[in-house]
């Protein structure tokens, strides 16, 4: 059961922005609660790295806290501006990184011994985040921002500064790819009971 | 794309999801950390308030700002531009959150309340699944001895 927000984690993002930038730090406590999480995650599939995936979300907040004295309400929303910053800083670590081998994939964080299903679980999710990683850098953030970090279309658009058919396509492409890669693994992997 | 391939793939999307990276308390710690150290840069003085009017010239522009569609300096080559001018400084403002943050124990204190509450929502939230093993079969009774090596001392003699 998920636990009782206080009062401070119900208010809305810009309040909790301008909260800080007022001098009332604690608001960035909420702010971090509510998106750290999702921005690592989402760095964490585009790059595959932990480190570096922890230094995009700290240098995506950092230009947050410094922008907070300057944000300007009903401009952006700080999610989707959040996202953007972190996109652009994978993309660009991405290809610094190029030409080179794929990164390994991450051990799941928990390896305590448990029942093969868990194990099985965690495989396949290995197993999805490595073809992930082999698709073109551009269907890879639109099919993760989609399907994994649930956003919308037309946010997305937004994200990657361009128009929603042309997220519709990316995330078609990424799909398909993706089920192409995932296709010989299908056995292996028990996907039919997944 | 197949509808059973688009399934299969919308199972392992939804199985992913259920089971997002693990959040580590000094990475947390870390950005608390950033959050600070720009607050007190900022030396305390409240900033403004009231959203700023619309249309007023950015203060932050990113590299290639004319076609971003967000204003708020989004670009990853963003660079801070000529600032607003700023406000004359005030004192800092008393108001209950700022008596909250002091009962916290400031930023050590709430740093270690965040780890504490991000952790906690985080399995709350996500983590269901994996510790399912951990729990007793229905009907069945274990304990969990934390002072083994004090039994001696509690024995009848």
């Amino acid at each position: 059961m998920p636990m009782p927000l206080d009062s401070l984690s119900d208010l809305p993002d810009e309040t909790l922005l301008a909260a800080y930038a007022g001098g009332e730090p604690a608001a960035a406590a909420a702010l971090l609660a509510r998106h750290a999480p999702r921005l690592l995650s989402f760095a964490l599939r585009m790059l595959r790295d932990r480190a570096e995936a922890e230094d995009v979300v700290q240098e995506a907040m950092l230009r947050l806290w410094r922008q907070a004295p300057d944000w300007r309400t009903g401009e952006a929303r700080l999610s989707t501006w959040l996202y953007r910053v972190a996109a652009n800083l994978c993309t660009d670590r991405l290809r610094r990184r190029r030409p080179g081998p794929l990164h390994a994939v991450e051990e799941p964080a928990d390896d305590r011994p448990g029942v093969v299903a868990e194990m099985m679980a965690a495989e396949r999710i290995a197993a999805l985040e490595a073809a992930l990683a082999r698709l073109p850098e551009r269907q890879r953030q639109a099919v993760v921002l989609r399907h994994l970090e649930g956003l919308a279309n037309p946010e997305i658009a937004v994200i990657m500064d361009v128009g929603v058919e042309a997220v519709e396509s990316l995330t078609a492409r990424g799909k398909r790819a993706l089920a192409a890669l995932l296709a010989g693994r299908r056995d292996e992997l028990g996907f039919e009971h997944g | 794309m197949a509808e059973r391939d688009e399934d299969e793939l919308e199972r392992r999307f939804a199985e992913a999801r259920t089971r997002p990276p693990a959040v580590d308390a000094a990475f947390l710690a870390r950005l608390m950390a950033d959050a600070a150290r720009v607050s007190a840069e900022a030396g305390g003085a409240p900033m403004p308030r009231d959203p700023l009017p619309q249309g007023r010239a950015p203060s932050s522009v990113g590299v290639g700002a004319a076609r971003d569609p967000l204003p708020q300096g989004g670009g990853a080559g963003s660079v801070s531009g000529p600032r607003l001018p700023s406000r004359p400084p005030v004192a800092r403002r008393r108001g209950a959150g700022a008596r909250l943050w002091a009962g916290l124990g400031g930023w050590p204190g709430v740093s270690g309340l965040l780890a504490a509450t991000v952790a906690g929502l985080w399995i709350g939230f996500a983590l269901p699944e994996s510790v399912r093993g951990l729990a007793a079969p229905a009907g069945s009774e274990e304990t969990l001895d934390l002072l083994a090596a004090a039994d001696g001392y509690f024995e009848d003699s």
